[in-house]
């Protein structure tokens, strides 16, 4: 960690760290992170979450036939015997869609942590190290941040041959930027910050000072992208899967039934239903992200006059 | 460590001929602090006043270590100060503590307040740690409950209480306060002053007391040392330099403050603007605005004159005593 | 001093003594989780031709909201109640054109902080003569005179290179000069200046005040000073009112309100003060702290901090009212009432 006091490091703080201040929790205003989450969007965004997750865990006890073995004639519109109707094979679309729920939501979830990891560990690195490591690093992170998502997992793909490791790889790969990005930028805001350096006058060490000033106000951010990021995970996902290089069939996986129906639109049970359980459970996410996002960045409110 | 308020022989804290250089983004070299020299001893308050360019900030934080020196020494106690590095500070520096000025910023919004006051009182290696911050919450008059909250829980005065009390964990022997009171309400600004005093007073800490307001100095200092464009103008015992000033830039502080008595008394100014850090004028950097200026003040840069009990000025005519006319309108100001 | 623009002294002895600004009984509010938090609480000003009003009082106190709300600025979703009269018109709920018309025109502001009243981007001269045309309908050689004759009555030195700078090649004093000359520009019959000197050091605050005494003496524009520093208001203001928790506690001439004050709170903040008391015998802290909007005590907002509190000050909101001469005090207990002295 280069000295404390530097001005140059003040100038430095990047786009990441610009909309994630420094300044406190609920903008000084009082609110705390459950009044933010009371509000309607958040409540109905929780809600949705929550009912999907239950339905995640619940799918083989719920679920009235097999997700993978036909169970009556193909293409039959939705009936009272089969909610969500039919696939080209008979299988039962409402089974399919809710074991999809096991399958997308946990890796959306693990996709996310494993790529939030990797980035704030690059990002963090790169905020203390500072100097010429500091440029080279964040160069590296741009260069992976200009390539499209898809260009680059297909690459991946086709490397390692389509199957949803080498999926989940590859969004892992293409995500982990944003992360990097602010957590350098807050790195690097918080090192010039006040309080770290009473720390440092306190006589702390950078490993202390890692875990007890820079940690619990990395978090907040992190989370804010990560949240977000978990509707971006999920249609990655089913992006792939659409196009073949993720979930194999006879996986249910709500991206793979949506390629699926392309061939049958006529047939619109098939793609309607998991579409719309791709999109709400994105707006869910982000409805619960944003709530986030106004607690721990406090511009989005007006401030009390001081 | 003293318990009485009467300063004692050796110094805490010394400055000799700091220099501290900054450089702007285009290059261009601005000396903030340009040789200043100065000592606080054990159980005194030094105030170190000027506005804003003259580099009292930049100096107070070359004290502490926070910025580096392009020339002189600092020393705490005996020891020299390096500036932070990458290793720890060394532990016989951490009594040399600073206070910040802005209370909403030196205090981190994410733990709690027993949790940082905690950290100043581990590194002073004591135990047991919940009750020595029990204590430090009770010198600065906070309850105990203060403890479990969280900084933006408490009012800016508040705030500051805290910082004095983690800064007080340390069991520091010298305290640097940057301007400390600025960002409080007046009521606020007095208590805080009031607090530093007493503790001044009671655990014989020195304090550098760098501000703005000559009037708040004049409340709390033993001494002062008043600084333009990167230099020490003035120095001394506080009623000496109060009752008559020895520099015109002094003299044009304290006509500036502006007094509330009722009177409609317009305070005086100081025509001219504060000059570029990084091209002061020759000879004495203050000649171009000041009142008394003659032509040999644009040759010479007049060293520091002793004009008697320790007072000092920087000011080619600093043995003529003031007499009303610098003032101007020659208001009495003792009481 | 040469000023740019003609004085505006009313002509006739029967404008002298009317109000310019009347406003009786402003309330401003906001909406909390719980209804509605009175900020500014039932709120009289009085301000008449070439005088000025200092306004004084600590942060939360609402001086600053109630200007805002006098310039029709405040934030959306603010209730405001009472009435607001301009030259006998009622400003508050006036159309946003009328308001438009007044702001800059009739009613100038001059903010705390130049740097963000002046836009970053755009030359001073621009700044300048954007108003004036705005406003007065001149061609752009006219504006631009009177530009450099507004630049040169407020001592910005250089006029005409200074038209071509951006504001950030200024000093902050500078600054401050030249939103004055902005504000000045249209010659307003107001200009509210809130804590106009409170960024600048004190020998440029000093330079400040003067300009304004001079500019006031000049030109006759009626001035409300906003301020919390008791010394700037002293030095500047004819009729000082102090607020407390949104509400006015004493108002009055300028030497008796900070010269012989009566309230307690007025009394104490002037005993905070560092040149009130000799060398480290100390200033007087408050006890307590102000309280928050929407959670006032009962009664009188300052009885809890209150040295002379007696039980009824708990339960009766004290109302402002005439004592000797123009003094008005929101204290029925009065406790300095014989002694005259600080």
């Amino acid at each position: 960690m280069s000295e404390v006091g530097k001005s140059s490091a003040r100038a430095a703080i990047d786009d990441g760290a610009s909309a994630y201040d420094l300044a406190e929790p609920g903008g000084g205003s009082g609110r705390t992170l459950l009044d933010e989450l009371r509000r309607p969007g958040a409540v109905f965004g929780l809600v949705v979450l929550a009912s999907w997750l239950l339905v995640a865990a619940l799918a083989p006890l719920i679920a009235p036939a097999s997700p993978t073995a036909p169970s009556s004639g193909t293409l039959l519109a939705p009936s009272a015997a089969h909610w969500f109707g039919t696939d080209e094979l008979g299988r039962d679309v409402l089974s399919r869609v809710l074991y999809g729920a096991r399958l997308s939501l946990p890796l959306a979830l693990l996709l996310v942590i494993l790529a939030s990891a990797v980035g704030s560990a690059i990002g963090a690195f790169a905020g203390f190290a500072g100097g010429v490591i500091d440029s080279v690093v964040m160069r590296v992170t741009d260069m992976f941040f200009a390539f499209p998502s898809i260009v680059l997992t297909m690459a991946f793909a086709a490397a390692l041959g389509p199957s949803l490791q080498s999926a989940v790889l590859a969004i892992v790969v293409v995500s982990w930027p944003p992360y990097a990005r602010v957590v350098r930028g807050l790195v690097l805001a918080l090192r010039g910050s006040n309080y770290v350096a009473v720390s440092r006058l306190l006589g702390g060490s950078s490993a202390r000072l890692l875990v007890r000033d820079v940690l619990p106000n990395v978090i907040g951010p992190v989370l804010v992208v990560g949240t977000l990021d978990i509707g971006s995970a999920v249609l990655l996902l089913a992006g792939l899967s659409f196009l073949g290089l993720g979930a194999q069939p006879p996986t249910a996986e709500w991206g793979a039934m949506v390629a699926d129906a392309t061939q049958y639109f006529s047939d619109w049970w098939m793609g309607v239903f998991p579409g719309l359980a791709i999109a709400t459970v994105v707006f869910a996410v982000n409805m619960i992200g944003d709530a986030l996002r106004d607690y721990f960045d406090p511009r989005s409110f007006v401030r009390a006059g001081r | 460590m003293s318990t009485s308020g009467v300063p004692s022989a050796q110094p805490v804290l010394r400055l000799d001929g700091v220099e501290v250089t900054y450089h702007r983004p285009d290059g261009t070299a601005v000396q903030a602090v340009r040789g200043a020299s100065l000592e606080v001893l054990a159980g005194e308050i030094v105030g170190l006043v000027g506005e804003s360019g003259c580099g009292k900030s930049s100096l107070g934080r070359a004290a502490v270590g926070l910025e580096r020196l392009t020339a002189g020494t600092v020393t705490f106690n005996g020891q020299p100060v390096h500036p932070l590095g990458r290793r720890p500070r060394p532990a016989g520096l951490r009594p040399l503590q600073l206070l910040f000025q802005d209370p909403y910023s030196s205090l981190n919004p994410r733990r709690k307040v027993g949790h940082q006051l905690a950290d100043g009182v581990r590194a002073a290696g004591e135990a047991p740690v919940g009750a020595r911050v029990a204590e430090l919450l009770a010198m600065v008059s906070m309850p105990p409950g203060t403890a479990q909250r969280y900084p933006h829980e408490f009012s800016g005065g508040q705030r500051q209480r805290l910082a004095i009390a983690r800064a007080l964990a340390a069991r520091p022997a010298m305290l640097v306060a940057d301007e400390p009171v600025s960002a409080l309400d007046a009521s606020a600004q007095a208590a805080i002053v009031t607090l530093l005093g007493e503790l001044c007073q009671e655990t014989g800490v020195g304090i550098l007391f760098v501000s703005h307001d000559l009037g708040v100095v004049h409340q709390i200092a033993h001494k002062v040392a008043v600084m333009y464009l990167g230099k020490i103008v003035e120095g001394g015992v506080i009623e000496d330099v109060w009752r008559d000033p020895r520099h015109p830039y002094t003299a044009a502080l304290i006509a500036a403050a502006p007094v509330a008595d009722g009177s409609g008394r317009l305070p005086i100014g100081l025509a001219g603007e504060v000059p570029d850090p990084s091209a002061p004028p020759p000879g004495c950097s203050f000649h171009p605005r000041c009142p008394i200026a003659e032509a040999q003040c644009a040759e010479v840069d007049p060293p520091p004159i002793d004009v008697g009990n320790g007072q000092v000025a920087r000011c080619l005519f600093a043995l003529r005593t003031s007499g009303g006319a610098h003032h101007g309108e020659g208001r009495a100001r003792s009481r | 001093m040469n000023l740019a623009f003609p004085s505006t002294v009313p002509t006739s002895t029967s404008e002298a003594g009317a109000a310019l600004l009347e406003v009786k009984g402003l309330s401003v509010s906001r909406r909390d989780r719980r209804g509605w938090v009175n900020l500014v609480d039932g709120v009289d000003l009085h301000l008449g031709p070439g005088e000025v009003l200092g306004v004084c009082g600590e942060s939360g106190s609402g001086k600053t909201l109630t200007s805002l709300a006098v310039l029709g600025l405040l934030p959306a979703g603010m209730k405001v109640e009472g009435s607001i009269l301009y030259q006998g018109e009622e400003l508050r709920g006036a159309s946003r054109r009328r308001l438009r018309a007044v702001r800059g025109r009739e009613i100038a502001v001059v903010w705390q902080d130049p740097s963000t009243s002046l836009h970053p981007l755009l030359s001073v001269g621009t700044q300048l003569t954007e108003h004036l045309r705005y406003h007065l309908g001149l061609d752009a050689a006219t504006a631009e005179r009177r530009a450099i004759n507004l630049l040169r009555s407020v001592r910005v030195p250089d006029p005409t290179s200074a038209l071509r700078a951006r504001p950030h090649e200024f000093s902050g004093g500078l600054r401050q000069r030249i939103a004055l000359a902005v504000a000045l520009a249209c010659e307003p019959k107001i200009l509210l200046a809130d804590e106009p000197t409170t960024a600048l050091d004190v020998t440029v605050q000093a330079e400040i005040l003067r300009l304004l005494r001079e500019l006031v003496d000049e030109s006759q524009v009626s001035v409300v000073l906003i301020s919390h520093d008791l010394g700037v208001v002293s030095s500047l203001a004819d009729r000082v009112q102090v607020m407390y928790a949104g509400r006015v506690v004493e108002s009055g001439p300028r030497q008796q309100v900070i010269g012989a004050p009566r309230h307690p709170y007025t009394r104490a903040l002037l005993a905070a003060l560092p040149g009130s008391a000799p060398a480290r015998k100390g200033v007087r802290a408050i006890p307590g702290s102000p309280p928050l909007p929407g959670r006032l005590p009962t009664g009188c907002a300052f009885h809890p901090r209150c040295g002379y509190a007696v039980p009824s000050c708990a339960s009766e909101v004290p109302v402002l009212a005439p004592i000797d001469g123009d003094v008005r005090l929101a204290c029925p207990v009065d406790p300095f009432a014989a002694s005259g002295a600080s």
